[in-house]
């Protein structure tokens, strides 16, 4: 299997899983602000791939708009200037921009760029996102577990409460073949 | 087989009356029912919890942050559980703090309360007992004998393991060589990686046999390694105690969930008059009932049983029901152990097929090396170090600690997720009467019923196989070249009993093992056990008392299978001494 046909087994993958899943439970992140008030979504989910480092289509359009509302939940207007700017800075790099000119265009974006960077890839990664839930207690509220992005990453897998192939399937190395 | 909400309707009334009345519509209360609808007594039986709606659970699975044993169902306040987030929002244990394992091990052991019970998140390894465990004492000078022995379970073993579709060969990890009805589970890719390491210290790692199907078998389907079963299995391949609960309904027998019984009364005969419920099917609007039979079963798991009969006081048994010997609550047993892992230097894919494991090491089990510490089962995780939320946190460190975007975050998380290789270590417990259940009223839930208290320690028998088995794990890693981290190459810590000692010191030993055991043992002496060699009650002879409560000895294998077998031994005999009505 070339990597190119991988990749777009993965896609269908997700599509089917998501399909068949239909979770609500992400109905709440549903973002509340108006689109022309985020950031121009198609900049968004590229600044997303860069920094995670896996292409994201548009078919993660609902997704990104997902992650965008609970990354900017409560976010003052000040704050989602500063979030646009660390967005468009990492949008002027190339689709395979390497950490280093990651980190690198992260400091002209200025302060705070850094770890909102990390919080978006970690968003991104993980379908998850630390909530405080009192004075020095925190949790994490779950955004959407099958399309996080490290069942991408971890192509030999997927995620759990999903059919992984035919029985017995997991006595072999992972060949790229499902 | 699979029922839900929508094709199933329960007819609720104040007084139910049946042959046989079932408290806990479980592993084994299903089997029992199962049975004994089949030979003809009518059954009723009663669950504190509610029926399971397999895609709701999954949905609330996928939403819990935690996704652990116990998140895919329903908390209900009418029937609480330990929950996993703190267990001890449930259980009391006093000595908070205290690290040595011989005087506290904090008990972490979950159960759920639902028709189906924890089965709904058992392994789903399918293990017999060894047959020293039965004769421990004899066998080993450690612990007791039982008062029934292997050969006299063998055939109600392998009876179960056709009902649940047991997979196996010659190859498992078993006491013995028998026929299995289902082809065996095989071992993943990594399970045979750690066999290289383990066979250069001279252990090896055998497939184990499961209840998961490994063809379509009994109306449910093959497993297609979801890799989630410990928690949840999407599709039912893997076997749960709903299945036999619904196959007695389909017999004729009656199912009430949501009915928490909160006493069983005595009469002056020193017999079963009737149970009394509370049916919480609306929870805002509860409505009290009582339940009579000729014959009680009490099936409600190691922890419920014991609060059960504890606090069902009255004139005619001051102390509790089935407890003249003073026997109730004691000898609480669930393994203990400690865990460990690292990054394999070639990728090994875990969090591939079912989890927890197919692949157990073989030596440590059973031998005379027992009579110096504890019995081991050891099993190879499939999950790696988190099934549900490894490679999540993967990613977190990889972005917090390791300051990576782009491809370089993307093939960490890749490199390091598919090195992950987890041990989890259960080490058998002896019985003590220290170790035991009580009920708190000082501590209430939200029905006004008492919490259950726990006190809970090790021996040095146990202490010594926590060692032997922490040392096993570390020296497997070792000489599978493993790393505490897989960028840096941080060689792992050396296992000496002095580091060992200095971890035990520091944060103790755990109980979170989902075995409990011992509550309600079983014996011939009723001045020293609660039931007797088919589960009956020695106070009173219409009650049994089933489950793993009746063990004398824990063993080190998942304990569901021996507890089965004993179940359907005892629904023999019930079948065999009394008649139903039904003819």
């Amino acid at each position: 299997m070339t990597e190119h046909s991988r990749q777009k087994f993965k896609v269908t993958r997700r599509h089917v899983i998501g399909g068949l899943a239909s979770i609500p439970f992400a109905a709440s992140f549903t973002p509340t602000f108006a689109l022309a008030d985020a950031p121009e979504i198609n900049k968004f989910i590229y600044a997303s791939s860069i920094l995670c480092g896996i292409k994201l289509d548009k078919s993660f359009i609902a997704l990104a708009h997902q992650i965008w509302g609970a990354l900017t939940l409560g976010a003052t207007d000040k704050e989602k200037r500063s979030w646009r700017r660390m967005i468009n800075q990492i949008s002027t790099l190339p689709a395979n921009a390497n950490s280093q000119k990651i980190n690198k265009a992260l400091r002209m974006a200025g302060r705070g760029a850094k770890e909102q960077a990390r919080l978006l890839a970690k968003v991104w990664y993980t379908g998850r996102i630390k909530r405080k839930i009192g004075p020095k207690q925190s949790t994490f509220e779950v955004i959407n577990y099958d399309d996080a992005l490290v069942w991408l990453a971890c192509d030999f897998t997927k995620p759990p409460v999903t059919c992984g192939g035919h029985f017995g399937y997991w006595q072999h190395p992972f060949t790229g073949k499902v | 087989m699979f029922y839900d909400k929508d094709t199933y309707t329960e007819t609720h009334t104040k007084e139910i009356e049946a042959d046989v009345v079932i408290i806990g519509a479980g592993l084994f209360g299903g089997l029992m029912a199962y049975e004994l609808s089949k030979a003809g007594f009518s059954v009723a039986m009663l669950d504190s919890g509610s029926v399971v709606d397999r895609a709701e659970s999954i949905r609330r699975f996928k939403a819990s942050p935690l996704k652990n044993g116990n998140s895919a169902y329903k908390h209900e306040p009418y029937a609480p559980i330990p929950p996993e987030t703190d267990p001890f929002e449930y259980y009391i244990q006093d000595g908070e703090g205290i690290t040595d394992p011989l005087k506290r091990v904090e008990f972490g052991a979950l159960y759920l309360r639902n028709v189906g019970g924890t089965s709904w998140h058992f392994t789903g390894h399918a293990e017999r007992m060894y047959p020293e465990d039965f004769r421990l004492k004899t066998a080993y000078g450690r612990g007791e004998d039982w008062p029934i022995s292997y050969s006299m379970l063998e055939p109600y073993y392998a009876k179960v393991e056709q009902e649940w579709g047991v997979s196996g060969n010659d190859t498992v990890v078993a006491p013995t060589k028998h026929p299995y009805p289902l082809p065996y589970t095989p071992l993943t890719y990594l399970d045979q990686q750690v066999n290289v390491a383990a066979e250069k210290l001279g252990d090896s790692i055998g497939p184990m046999p499961h209840c998961r199907n490994a063809v379509p078998y009994d109306g449910r389907p093959q497993c297609c390694g979801n890799a989630s079963c410990r928690f949840i299995c999407p599709v039912g391949a893997k076997y749960d105690g709903s299945v036999h609960v619904f196959k007695a309904v389909d017999e004729g027998a009656d199912l009430y969930s949501s009915h928490v019984v909160r006493h069983i009364e005595v009469n002056a005969d020193q017999k079963i008059d009737h149970i009394q419920f509370r049916n919480y099917t609306d929870p805002d609007n509860p409505v009290d009932g009582i339940a009579r039979g000729k014959t009680y079963i009490l099936a409600a798991h190691g922890i419920e049983s014991a609060r059960l009969l504890l606090m069902s006081k009255n004139d005619n048994v001051p102390n509790g029901v089935a407890n003249s010997s003073d026997q109730v609550g004691r000898n609480l047993m669930s393994m203990v152990g400690m865990n460990m892992g690292g990054y394999a230097p070639m990728p090994v894919y875990p969090y591939r097929g079912p989890v927890n494991a197919t692949g157990s090491f073989w030596q440590l089990r059973n031998g005379d090396f027992r009579k110096d510490f504890a019995g081991i089962a050891t099993i190879i995780i499939n999950g790696g170090f988190d099934p549900t939320n490894g490679p999540l946190d993967e990613a977190d460190t990889a972005v917090d600690k390791d300051d990576l975007f782009g491809p370089e975050l993307r093939d960490r998380v890749h490199t390091n997720t598919a090195a992950q290789v987890y041990f989890d270590n259960s080490v058998e417990v002896l019985p003590n009467p220290e170790n035991r259940v009580t009920v708190d009223y000082d501590h209430l839930d939200a029905t006004g019923l008492p919490r259950p208290k726990i006190d809970y320690k090790i021996d040095d028998y146990t202490l010594e196989g926590v060692y032997v088995s922490w040392k096993r794990g570390w020296d497997v890693l070792h000489a599978m070249d493993a790393r505490q981290d897989k960028p840096n190459g941080k060689k792992l810590p050396k296992p000496t009993r002095k580091y060992f000692n200095e971890l035990v010191k520091k944060d103790g030993i755990k109980s979170g093992a989902a075995m409990i055991a011992g509550t309600t043992r079983m014996g011939l002496d009723p001045a020293s056990s609660v039931v007797d060699t088919y589960c009956r009650s020695h106070d009173h002879d219409n009650l049994f008392i089933v489950g793993t409560g009746c063990y004398v000895t824990s063993g080190s294998v998942s304990p569901s299978l021996t507890a089965a077998a004993i179940s359907v031994r005892a629904a023999e005999f019930i079948a065999n001494t009394y008649t139903g009505s039904k003819g």
